[in-house]
């Protein structure tokens, strides 16, 4: 049976982007809006660190060389985790006022994928990749908001959502170009409650997704069937991924800013970080940006 | 949209399976398998069919079964006329009795039941002629003693669980009346049983039920073609009409679990309505109801 933890009760307007820090063993989170930072929580003594941001911020990584890489609203930027300093490094969408960066995670050659979403309307919503030598790539594109990237062990996979088309989809992932093709429909919640948000996939390769509106992370098969899924003291997980020192906790970011009046008092943990212990999976280390 | 009974909800019916089930109960999803399972109490069977392939298979007990959960381990563990058992391998019937909570009651044998989600088996007895209260409400825990959690029923039915795990919902079918306790999920006990549904000036019966993802509970009434969506207020607010007058249980199921899937029954069939009803005892596929369940949990035993 799996237990949940109430790791930091911060009341985030949108969690995001949650990734463990295997240097520092610490589990880092971004607020996409409210107060746009970087959050950091060590899990020794639960102390909470944060960087505040130029803007909105929807995902980021950590660089081989230290500091990390932010996907914010104005495009890429190093950051400073010593400093707090900002640096741009490309902005891919500077002429879209509605459009943002969003989720994003490093393949295993150290690319930085990070897909944009577009707060005016559907479809204006791209994916990127951002390569080693700091080059940038449109990858796909026509998507609403661009979610749970993420890879199957064998690098053959990589899984890509847009979660206001409520779709996550396929692509057969070239590791060694990083080119991907044959996108097609992984699962779909098309006409039931909840939506396909961030994810993170297992060491077995099953893929677990937070459900958006529905109070739950489900455990998807590499067929796309859901052979699981983890009730939460929230409706609106936002993005999952495995931390902790053997990578078996599944740590959990949830939004404030979904909850209607009358929901509110049925989740008080709106908004919070949370951690699943007990799922039985684990997880694989995400890699760093080699650039 | 304004919705109450009578308002049937825009769904698609497939028929599944025409078993024609005498009494088709305790549906339920393997995820694993991703099949579906089920029993025909009075044939004394438990069935699988695969969607994928659209195989049906049929297993024959040697006695009443009830209901069937999954052990984490593999394997199921069933409620059977002469208590909670298991069996490992249904092509290889090695049916291992764990205890039988009613020795000494001939007239009853164990109805609906399900694992709570600490892997604890709640089951609960009817007395087969469906008249007398000489049933009660068990829970089998993972290492296998069993307690006893209400007595005086006649017929147990619709056992399922809030998504926040503080109400359990346990239907006495014959006496009438949906009941739903707080539900302690630590300790696993039941207090504050009050009357969630009374059906005694209604067409119909609670039978079996589940509960989707928004809390909302789904249960087969028995004797009045439909299943009923029930807000947690206890307000129905929708209802699936079937071209079955029994219905007798639901879960959801399929590769999203927005599949609803439901048994029905033969049984009750009145002369002469066996002929408009040719598909009475089969398994129907629900599509369309925007609902989403919640994966049923594994027996820990």
């Amino acid at each position: 049976m799996p237990e949940i933890e109430t790791v930091a009760d911060v009341r985030n307007t949108l969690g995001e982007g949650v990734i463990w820090n295997p240097r520092d063993q610490a589990i880092y989170w971004a607020d996409s809006k409210g107060k746009p930072r970087i959050q950091r929580c060590d899990s020794k003594t639960g102390k909470i660190d944060e960087w505040a941001m130029l803007d909105l911020l929807g995902s980021f990584v950590f660089r081989e060389q230290g500091g990390a890489v932010a996907g914010l609203k104005s495009g890429f930027h190093f950051v400073d985790l010593e400093t707090g300093a900002v640096e741009l490094i490309h902005d891919p969408e500077p002429d879209l006022a509605d459009n943002r960066l969003n989720d994003g995670k490093c393949d295993r050659r150290g690319r930085y994928w990070c897909g944009s979403l577009d707060d005016g309307g559907p479809g204006g919503g791209s994916l990127y990749r951002l390569d080693p030598d700091l080059t940038c790539h449109k990858m796909d594109s026509g998507v609403t908001v661009s979610n749970g990237i993420a890879w199957s062990p064998d690098n053959k996979t990589m899984f890509y959502s847009d979660s206001r088309g409520r779709t996550c989809y396929n692509f057969d992932f070239d590791l060694e170009t990083g080119a991907i093709s044959n996108k097609r429909v992984f699962t779909s919640t098309e006409g039931i409650p909840g939506r396909i948000d961030g994810a993170t996939v297992d060491a077995d390769g099953f893929y677990w997704c937070a459900h958006i509106g529905d109070w739950q992370i489900a455990k998807y098969d590499p067929a796309g069937n859901i052979v699981d899924t983890v009730r939460l003291p929230v409706k609106y997980p936002t993005m999952c991924s495995f931390g902790g020192p053997d990578l078996d906790v599944l740590y959990v970011t949830s939004a404030l800013q979904f909850v209607q009046p009358d929901e509110a008092a049925d989740q008080p943990l709106a908004g919070a970080l949370l951690a699943i212990h007990g799922t039985g999976a684990q997880g694989i280390a995400e890699p760093f940006f080699a650039g | 949209m304004a919705t109450d009974r009578t308002t049937d909800l825009d769904v698609d019916i497939e028929v599944v399976v025409e078993a024609k089930d005498i009494l088709g109960e305790g549906v339920i999803w393997h995820p694993k398998e991703q099949a579906v399972y089920w029993c025909d109490n009075l044939k004394s069977n438990i069935q699988r069919h695969d969607p994928a392939t659209g195989e049906h298979r049929v297993w024959d007990m040697p006695e009443e079964v009830g209901c069937i959960v999954f052990r984490e381990q593999g394997g199921i563990c069933a409620a059977m006329k002469s208590g909670f058992a298991y069996i490992d391998d249904l092509d290889a019937p090695d049916i291992r009795y764990i205890v039988d909570p009613e020795p000494g009651l001939d007239g009853n044998r164990l109805n609906d039941g399900k694992c709570d989600r600490a892997g604890r088996f709640w089951c609960g007895s009817m007395d087969a002629g469906l008249a007398k209260p000489t049933a009660s409400l068990y829970r089998l825990d993972p290492d296998g003693t069993c307690s006893k959690h209400d007595t005086d029923i006649i017929c147990s039915n619709g056992i399922a669980w809030s998504p926040d795990n503080k109400v359990m919902y346990f239907s006495d079918t014959r006496s009438e009346a949906l009941y739903a306790y707080d539900f302690d999920f630590a300790a696993g006990t039941l207090s504050n049983r009050r009357i969630f549904v009374d059906t005694t000036d209604k067409p119909f019966r609670i039978d079996g039920a589940t509960v989707d993802s928004d809390g909302f509970y789904w249960c087969a009434e028995v004797h009045d073609w439909c299943i009923g969506k029930y807000a947690p207020d206890s307000t129905q607010v929708g209802r699936i009409r079937l071209p079955v007058r029994q219905p007798t249980m639901c879960t959801f199921g399929g590769k999203n679990l927005d599949v609803l899937y439901v048994t029905s029954a033969t049984r009750f069939l009145e002369p002469g309505e066996a002929e408009q009803q040719p598909l009475a005892g089969a398994l129907f596929a629900v599509r369309g109801t925007g609902a989403r369940g919640i994966a049923e949990p594994y027996f820990r035993g």
